[in-house]
């Protein structure tokens, strides 16, 4: 019984270690050279962590932000410091004739749970903006737009 | 408004007596006019405070009335505005404000609370009166203090009154801290950590918090094997590292006073009705909460979360429970996991146990048995199901809990304001399982050896207020009212709130 609840724990756990699971993904009909400058573009606004070109990897450093409303308890009060943070990941791959692009927001707000715990001075893991990654995506691509390429 | 034209206008009246001023153009006049009345007007503000805002009086009718901002408290004389208060500072009735947060206020009072009825099958409350099946409790009312003292340094504390009604009668009576720290933030992989902890041993012990949890009993684990709620006084560190484009590891090293696992003549506190939990630095009854040994414990706890709503965490508490002059170590080692997937939760948590030597007299006891001598009921008047009642050294116990979020739309329909977004309707099931004497082997193990099924169902109107009710069969239970294994059930309602 044990035995099948820690198999069933590991291999669920190890399943979301392969992917950029949740990502937003494109493909173009485009050179790579072509897309991975397109991709450097649409997040220069965000500190680079990471710029990869044999990987294909581009991360963002954390940006932090004012984050959406969360008040807390019955009185729905503000407090402990409404605070998000973001960085930004792109996969940039070459497959046979296309290009693939992906796209995923890590999203983290400070103070995730109601009241105090101990946990209260930390970063929490939330959603991520979907509105942030269709921002990135559109302006990958409008510059591809540019370039002539198309998407599939 | 009205000072600034008064002030304005018996300047402009004495222009005629200042003949340098014949020769100034008119906005020359102008600006000299503004200047003055300025610094009239913030000589006037300086030696009267903020009389004149208060003049004006709250709008009719509102509540609350509006205060002035604190620091006007420590003003006693003109200028003292400007000096922050200090030990150096003068006056005496009004140095009871020489508090940092009246200038600058940082901290966030708030708290929770949560109030239960509970109805068993059989009459296995403890209620001191031979038992009942069935009371109200207000088991936890508790206040929390937290502070952003600066950008790096913060403050957290929480204080636990558990079944306020009571006045101090000398039985277990229950308020303290149950943290109190100052957080000294470096960097996101390494941050100091001080006061009274909770100990990061299993997920459970962190986030117990009656308004997290959607049962209202907490897990037979985190009851018997992880005294939860386990604090202890101590230091460390904790971080947060993120190894790959999606993962995160946490983890928490803390050095803390150690477990209590002995009255003051050698009986053990671990035994196998209560297992673990008077074994804590909270119930120890050295002076102070002092250390009863010059041996520290060490905790910890690494989790790993390879993606958003995925974590399985590992942790261990290593510490001498034994009063000097022996070394009798306690050590639980905890496995937790947590599994989200949309409106899916799986989480859970197993622990075990191993208290070394406490089935035998310990050096200096006073229970008139030689040290290494197998305890029995005899000496310790303890309880155990294995005739001679022999103290437990090994234990352990796994609860697993799933959850199921929904809301259905015709309620939403039916009202918005109640059932709309940020509202929602949780279904339970947790199975959980406990066993605090592994060595009693008599017939289907010791009273310790315990089996619960709960299915619940929970309304939360916003994130931080629940309503609960859950329906508990216990194949395995154990009444302390008659020192008997029964068979038992329970329908328990409870709501719990942040505030």
């Amino acid at each position: 019984m044990r035995a099948s609840i820690l198999a069933l724990i590991g291999s669920l756990a190890c399943s979301g270690c392969a992917s950029l699971s949740g990502s937003k993904d494109q493909f173009f009909v485009c050179p790579f050279d072509v897309v991975w400058d397109a991709a450097l573009e649409s997040v220069k606004d965000r500190p680079a962590q990471v710029q990869d070109k044999t990987k294909g990897l581009i991360e963002t450093g954390w940006v932090e932000m004012e984050g959406t409303e969360r008040s807390y308890g019955i009185f729905d009060r503000e407090a402990f410091g409404n605070r998000e943070r973001a960085r930004m990941t792109v996969m940039v791959k070459r497959l046979n004739d296309v290009t693939s692009v992906s796209v995923l927001e890590n999203r983290q707000r400070w103070h995730l749970k109601g009241g105090i715990t101990q946990q209260a001075t930390r970063w929490w893991p939330i959603d991520p903006s979907a509105e942030a990654e269709t921002k990135v995506v559109n302006r990958l691509n409008n510059k591809l737009k540019e370039k002539g390429c198309a998407a599939t | 408004m009205r000072i600034r034209s008064i002030l304005g206008a018996l300047m402009i009246a004495s222009l005629p007596a200042c003949p340098a001023w014949a020769e100034m153009t008119p906005e020359e006049i102008k600006k000299m006019v503004d200047e003055a009345v300025e610094k009239r007007l913030q000589e006037r503000e300086r030696r009267e405070g903020a009389v004149e805002p208060r003049e004006a009086g709250p709008p009719p009718g509102q509540y609350p009335v509006p205060t002035g901002p604190m620091t006007e408290i420590k003003a006693e004389r003109p200028g003292e505005e400007r000096a922050p208060l200090s030990f150096g500072s003068t006056g005496s009735g009004r140095l009871v404000y020489a508090k940092p947060f009246v200038a600058a206020p940082k901290a966030v009072v708030g708290g929770y609370m949560d109030i239960q009825y509970r109805d068993q099958s059989k009459g296995s409350i403890d209620n001191g009166y031979g038992g009942t099946a069935s009371s109200f409790d207000q088991q936890r009312f508790v206040p929390f203090i937290y502070a952003d003292v600066t950008e790096h340094v913060k403050f957290a504390s929480e204080v636990e009154i558990e079944h306020g009604i009571r006045e101090e009668t000398g039985s277990s009576n229950e308020v303290s801290l149950e943290f109190a720290f100052i957080d000294y933030l470096i960097t996101e992989k390494v941050n100091l950590r001080a006061g009274i902890l909770l100990l990061p041993l299993g997920k459970f012990n962190l986030l117990h918090d009656s308004p997290l949890n959607d049962l209202t009993d907490r897990p037979l684990v985190d009851q018997f094997v992880i005294p939860t709620t386990l604090s202890e006084t101590g230091a460390g560190f904790y971080g947060t590292f993120y190894p790959g484009r999606t993962s995160k590891l946490d983890y928490e090293l803390y050095v803390t006073s150690g477990p209590c696992s002995y009255l003051q003549n050698g009986t053990p506190r671990i035994t196998e009705a209560d297992g673990t939990q008077f074994s804590r630095q909270r119930d120890c009854p050295s002076t102070d909460g002092l250390d009863i040994n010059n041996g520290r414990a060490v905790v910890g706890r690494v989790a790993f979360s390879p993606m958003l709503g995925v974590e399985v965490g590992g942790s261990s508490y290593y510490g001498n429970g034994a009063p000097n002059g022996n070394y009798n170590p306690l050590s639980i080692s905890a496995l937790d996991w947590t599994l989200q997937r949309g409106p899916f939760e799986l989480i859970g948590e197993a622990a075990w146990a191993y208290a070394r030597g406490n089935s035998r007299a310990i050096q200096t006891n006073t229970l008139g048995v030689a040290p290494g001598t197998l305890l029995t009921t005899a000496v310790t008047g303890q309880i155990g199901n294995s005739g001679p009642g022999i103290p437990p050294q090994r234990m352990n116990g796994f609860y697993i809990q799933g959850n199921y979020h929904f809301m259905p739309e015709f309620l939403t329909k039916l009202s918005p304001k109640r059932f709309g977004e940020g509202s929602t309707l949780t279904a339970v099931i947790r199975y959980d399982r406990v066993n605090t004497n592994l060595d009693n082997s008599n017939g289907t193990g010791g009273w310790g050896n315990l089996e619960q099924i709960s299915f619940g169902l929970n309304y939360r109107p916003i994130e931080d207020c629940v309503f609960k009710m859950s329906y508990q069969y216990q194949p395995m239970a154990f009444n302390p009212n008659t020192n008997q294994r029964i068979h038992d059930s329970a329908f328990v309602i409870s709501a719990a709130t942040y505030f």
